[in-house]
C-alpha cells in the first residue's frame, strides 16, 4: 500500500509539470481554437535558458533558493517574450487564413525551434545545474517525498493560484474569457483582442518555461527534442481534461502523470510513451469534449 | 393528394431553448409551399431537421412516405430531396461545372476501377452528366460564365442561382430553398420567380421555400405556412394568410 | 485529339521516359546520384499518396511515416521469413516480392481504415494529433517486438528494389493519383474538402469518401515502405518518427496542397536541395536541412500559402498560358 501511495506521489509531481505545460495549450486553444504545436518547444527553450542562467550565476557550486527564483523568473520572462514574438510574427498575420495554414505554420515553428536549438545548443544532452540543494528527503508514514518534489509542488501550486487569480479576478482575465467566447463581439465591446491574445501567449509560454526549469532540476538532462514528448503528452492531458478548460487541463495532467507512473511501476515501462496516445485516441473517439469540456455544434 | 414531405408534431429543443414546437407540415406533390415568419422563428431549423442535420427532440419527419429518423443527410438526398443554404454553401474553390457535377455524380457514379481506367462506361456516364450540366447552366443563365471561374468569384445573385442548379442536379424531386431571393434586387427576383416556375414544370418538382420577400412568396406559392417562436400560427393560401389576424400581429405587433 | 487520346499520348510518353531513365540513364550514373534518385522516387510516392488525404480530401494526416513503417515491416517480414521456405525460381521471387509489396500495402491500408474511422468525428488539429499519435504508437510497438528486430532494427532484408521497381511503382502511383481527378471519386473528395455539410446535402457520402481516401493513401504509403525496406536492406523504427511524416507534409504543402504535379515537383526539389547543400553542411557540422525546411514552410504559409501550383495541375497553367497568348 505504501508503495502504491509512493507511486501516486511521484506520479502527481510528474503530472504537476504536465499541468504547467497543458495550461498553455488549453488557453491558446480556448482563445484561438488552434493547437500551438510550438508550445512544447517553448518549454524546451525555457529549460535551456535555465541551464545557461544557472551556470552563469554559478549556482551549480553554490546552490541557493534565491538564485533559483532569479533563474525561474528570468526563464519565464524570456520565454514569455519568445512566445509573444512567435504569435506576433508567425500566427497573427494568419488570423484570417484557413485553419490548416495556421496548423502548418505551427508545425513549421515547432520544427524551427527544435532544429534551431540543435544548432544553437548542440544536439548532445546537457546536464542541468543544481539550482537548490535537493538532497534531503522527508517521510510521511513511510512515503518518501524528495525535496525536489516539494519544490515542484510548491512552484506549480503558486503559479496555478497566480493564473487562477489573473483569469478570474482581473480585468485581463475577464477580457480573455470574453475573447474566447467571440472575437468580434469582444472587439465591439472595446476589448483589444490582439493584445489579449498576446497576453495569453505570454502567460502560457511563461508557465511552460517554469515547467522546463522544474523538469531540468528533476531529470537533469536537456535535449533539443525534449519538448516534443512532453508537449504532446501535455497536449493529450489538455484534451483529456476538455480543451479550452483551464481547470480541466490541470486535472487531466495529474491523472495522466499518475497513470504513467503506475504503468511504469506495474506494467510495461517501454509502453509508457504509447499510453498517452492510446488515451488520446480513446478520449477523442468516445468523449471528444474531454472530461469537462463542452462541444459546439457547427452552425448550418 | 400525395404528400412528398411530412412533418408530424416535430419539436426541436437545444438545451432549454425550444426552437420548434409541435409543428405539423406537409408538402403535396407538385406544390410550392412557402414557410415564412420573423427571424428566429425556427424556419431554417425545420430545414435542418428535414435534411437530417438535426434530430427532432420529438415527432418525426417523412420524405416520400419514408421516415427519415436515423438517416444521414446523403441518404435523405438519395430519397430525392435536396436543399440550398441561407448563407450559400457552394464549393467555393471549385469551378461552376464541378459544383454541379459533384451533385450529379450521385445519379451516375462509376466504380473506382472504372474511373481510373477510364472505361467506356465511365466515359459514357461523364458525357451524359456533362450534357445534363449544360442544360442546367442554360436554364439558370449560367452558360456564359467561363467554366474555370471559381464559385467564390461569382456575383452574389449568380451564386444563389448556381446553388439551386446544384440542388436540382442531385436528381431531387423535392427542393428546399432557403431564402433564394435574399440579396437580390427587384429584377433579379422577378427572373428568379420565372426560373422557379419553369424548373417546377421541367423537372416535375415540389418546392418548400423559406423567404422574406413577400412579393415572391405571394407571387409563386400555392400555400403559405407561418411560423412564430417555433410554433405554426397560420397556414393556407396566400390570401387567407395575408388577412389572418395572428399573422398581422406577428409581423406588425399589436396596437 | 479527344481527351482520352491525349491522355493515352501523355502516359505513353511518361512510360517511354520511365524506361529510358531506368534502362539507359540510370545505369550510367554513379552510386551517389543513383541513391538520390531512388529517394526522390520514394518521396514522390509518399507525397502523391498523402495528397489524397491532405490535398484532395482536406483532412490533415501527420501519420504517413507510420503507414510506411507498417508496409515496410510487413513486406520485409514476408521476404525474410516466408520466402526462403518456398524455394522459388528467380522469376518466382520477383512475383513473390510484388505480392509481398501489395500485402504490405494492404496491411497498411487496414491500418488506414482504422485511423480513418476517427476522422469521421474529428477535424483539423484533432485529426492531425490522432494520426501523429498513431504513428508514434506504431513506432513504439515496432520498438518492442523482438521478432522484427526491436530497437536494433530489422536486418537481413534482401536488396530486391532496383530502379525498375521504383520507376514502375512511381509511375503507377502517379497515374492513379492523376486519374482520380475528374472522376466522381475525386470530385467527392474535393467536395468534402470544400464544405462537408454541403457535400452531404448534395448526396456525397462523406464518411466513405474520407475513409476511402485514408485507405488508398495508406496502401501506397505501405507499398513505398516495402520498396524502401528492400532498397536499404535495413529497417529501424526511429526512421519512421514523425519527422518523416513532417517531411512529406512539407513537400506537399510547398508543391501546393491538392496538386499532384506540384507534389511531384516539390518531392524532386526537396530531395535534391539538401544534397546540394551538403557541402555547406559538412563545413558547419550541423544538419540544418530541417531548419531550412521549417523556415521555408513558415515563409510559404505567410507569403504564398497555396504553394507552388496551388490546387491546380501544371496542365491548368499550360492551358491558361496558351489562352493568354491567343
Amino acid at each position: 500500500m505504501t508503495e502504491f501511495i509512493q507511486h501516486i506521489v511521484n506520479g502527481l509531481s510528474f503530472g504537476a509539470i504536465y499541468a504547467l505545460i497543458a495550461l498553455g495549450y488549453t488557453m491558446v486553444y480556448g482563445i484561438l481554437q488552434f493547437i500551438n504545436f510550438a508550445h512544447g518547444d517553448i518549454f524546451m527553450i525555457g529549460a535551456y535558458i535555465g541551464y545557461y542562467a544557472g551556470n552563469a550565476l554559478g549556482l551549480n557550486d553554490h546552490p541557493s533558493i534565491w538564485g533559483f527564483f532569479v533563474v525561474l523568473l528570468l526563464s519565464m520572462v524570456t520565454s514569455g517574450v519568445i512566445g509573444f514574438l512567435v504569435e506576433f510574427l508567425a500566427y497573427r498575420p494568419l488570423r484570417k487564413a484557413p485553419r490548416i495554414n495556421v496548423l502548418i505554420t505551427a508545425v513549421g515553428v515547432s520544427l524551427f525551434f527544435e532544429f534551431g536549438a540543435q544548432m544553437l545548443f548542440g544536439a548532445n544532452p546537457k546536464a542541468f545545474p543544481h539550482l537548490v540543494d535537493v538532497s534531503k528527503s522527508f517521510y510521511i508514514g513511510g512515503v518518501q517525498i524528495d525535496s525536489m518534489e516539494l519544490v515542484v509542488f510548491t512552484v506549480t501550486i503558486l503559479l496555478m493560484l497566480a493564473l487562477e487569480f489573473v483569469l478570474y479576478r482581473t480585468k485581463v482575465g475577464k477580457a480573455m474569457r470574453a475573447v474566447s467566447h467571440d472575437h468580434n463581439v469582444a472587439l465591439l465591446l472595446g476589448i483589444p483582442v490582439n493584445m489579449i491574445i498576446s497576453i495569453t501567449f505570454v502567460l502560457g509560454s511563461a508557465m511552460a518555461a517554469a515547467a522546463g526549469i522544474l523538469v531540468g532540476m528533476s531529470y537533469p538532462k536537456l535535449e533539443p527534442l525534449m519538448g516534443v514528448m512532453f508537449g504532446l503528452k501535455a497536449f493529450v492531458a489538455a484534451v483529456f481534461g476538455g480543451i479550452g478548460n483551464v481547470r480541466g487541463a490541470v486535472v487531466g495532467a495529474l491523472i495522466m502523470g499518475v497513470s504513467e507512473q503506475l504503468i511504469v511501476s506495474y506494467g510495461v515501462p517501454t509502453f509508457r510513451d504509447a499510453f498517452a496516445f492510446a488515451l488520446l485516441i480513446v478520449v477523442l473517439i468516445f468523449r471528444p469534449k474531454g472530461l469537462f469540456g463542452k462541444t459546439l455544434a457547427e452552425k448550418v | 393528394m400525395e404528400k412528398v414531405l411530412e412533418l408530424k408534431d416535430v419539436s426541436v429543443h437545444f438545451g432549454g431553448i425550444k426552437c420548434v414546437q409541435h409543428v405539423n407540415l406537409h408538402l403535396n406533390r407538385g406544390e410550392i409551399l412557402a414557410l415564412i415568419g420573423p427571424n428566429g422563428a425556427g424556419k431554417t431549423t425545420i430545414f435542418n431537421v428535414i435534411t437530417g442535420i438535426y434530430q427532432p427532440t420529438m415527432g418525426s419527419a417523412e420524405v416520400g412516405g419514408q421516415p427519415i429518423a436515423g438517416l444521414k443527410t446523403h441518404q435523405i438526398t438519395a430519397l430525392g430531396l435536396a436543399r440550398t443554404f441561407q448563407n450559400i454553401r457552394l464549393f467555393k474553390d471549385l469551378s461552376v461545372r464541378d459544383n454541379i457535377l459533384i451533385a450529379m455524380d450521385r445519379t451516375a457514379p462509376s466504380s473506382m476501377v472504372a474511373s481510373i481506367l477510364r472505361t467506356r462506361s465511365f466515359l459514357a456516364r461523364e458525357v451524359k452528366k456533362n450534357t445534363a450540366v449544360d442544360e442546367l447552366l442554360e436554364i439558370f443563365s449560367l452558360q456564359h460564365i467561363d467554366e474555370e471561374t471559381e464559385a467564390k468569384n461569382l456575383p452574389y445573385g449568380v451564386q444563389r442561382r448556381l446553388e439551386i442548379a446544384r440542388a436540382i442536379a442531385t436528381g431531387a424531386r423535392t427542393l428546399l430553398l432557403d431564402e433564394p431571393a435574399a440579396g437580390m434586387n427587384g429584377n433579379e427576383t422577378e427572373s428568379l420567380m420565372e426560373t422557379i416556375r419553369f424548373i417546377r414544370k421541367r423537372f416535375d418538382l415540389s418546392i418548400l421555400l423559406i423567404e422574406h420577400d413577400m412579393r415572391l412568396v405571394m407571387g409563386i406559392s400555392e400555400r403559405v405556412a407561418v411560423l412564430e417562436y417555433g410554433k405554426k400560427i397560420a397556414e393556407g393560401n396566400p390570401k387567407e394568410v395575408q388577412n389572418d389576424p395572428n399573422v398581422i400581429r406577428a409581423y406588425l405587433g399589436t396596437e | 485529339m479527344s481527351v482520352t487520346q491525349k491522355s493515352y499520348f501523355t502516359w505513353s510518353i511518361a512510360i517511354f521516359l520511365g524506361v529510358l531513365f531506368s534502362e539507359v540513364l540510370y545505369p550510367g550514373l554513379n552510386g551517389y546520384y543513383q541513391g538520390i534518385l531512388m529517394v526522390a522516387g520514394v518521396n514522390i510516392m509518399l507525397a502523391t499518396s498523402l495528397t489524397l488525404i491532405n490535398g484532395f480530401t482536406g483532412q490533415f494526416s501527420l501519420g504517413h511515416a507510420g503507414f510506411m513503417a507498417v508496409g515496410g515491416y510487413t513486406c520485409a517480414s514476408l521476404t525474410i521469413y516466408l520466402l526462403p521456405k518456398l524455394g522459388l525460381s528467380p522469376l518466382g521471387i520477383g512475383f513473390f516480392y510484388a505480392a509481398a509489396l501489395i500485402a504490405g500495402g494492404i496491411v497498411s491500408g487496414i491500418c488506414g481504415y482504422l485511423v480513418g474511422l476517427p476522422s469521421l468525428r474529428l477535424k483539423g488539429d484533432y485529426l492531425a494529433i490522432v494520426t501523429l499519435g498513431f504513428g508514434e504508437i506504431i513506432r513504439v510497438i515496432f520498438l518492442n517486438v523482438d521478432a522484427i528486430g526491436g530497437a536494433r532494427g530489422l536486418t537481413g532484408i534482401q536488396n530486391f528494389t532496383n530502379q525498375r521497381w521504383i520507376v514502375a511503382c512511381t509511375l503507377i502511383c502517379c497515374f492513379i493519383m492523376f486519374r482520380i481527378l475528374g472522376t466522381n471519386q475525386g470530385r467527392g473528395m474535393q467536395a468534402v474538402r470544400e464544405d462537408e455539410v454541403a457535400a452531404e446535402a448534395m448526396g456525397v457520402n462523406t464518411t466513405s469518401t474520407k475513409v476511402g481516401a485514408f485507405v488508398m493513401s495508406s496502401f501506397f504509403a505501405g507499398v513505398t515502405g516495402g520498396l524502401y525496406a528492400h532498397y536499404y536492406g535495413y529497417l529501424n523504427p526511429s526512421t519512421f518518427g514523425f519527422m518523416k511524416s513532417f517531411e512529406v507534409i512539407v513537400i506537399i504543402v510547398l508543391g501546393g496542397l491538392g496538386s499532384v504535379s506540384g507534389s511531384i515537383l516539390a518531392a524532386i526539389a526537396l530531395t535534391i536541395l539538401p544534397e546540394a547543400l551538403r557541402p555547406l553542411q559538412e563545413i558547419t557540422k550541423v544538419d540544418f536541412r530541417m531548419i531550412l525546411y521549417s523556415l521555408v514552410l513558415i515563409l510559404f504559409m505567410l507569403l504564398k500559402p497555396n504553394g507552388l501550383l496551388g490546387r491546380h495541375e501544371i496542365s491548368y497553367y499550360w492551358k491558361k498560358f496558351r489562352r493568354s497568348k491567343t
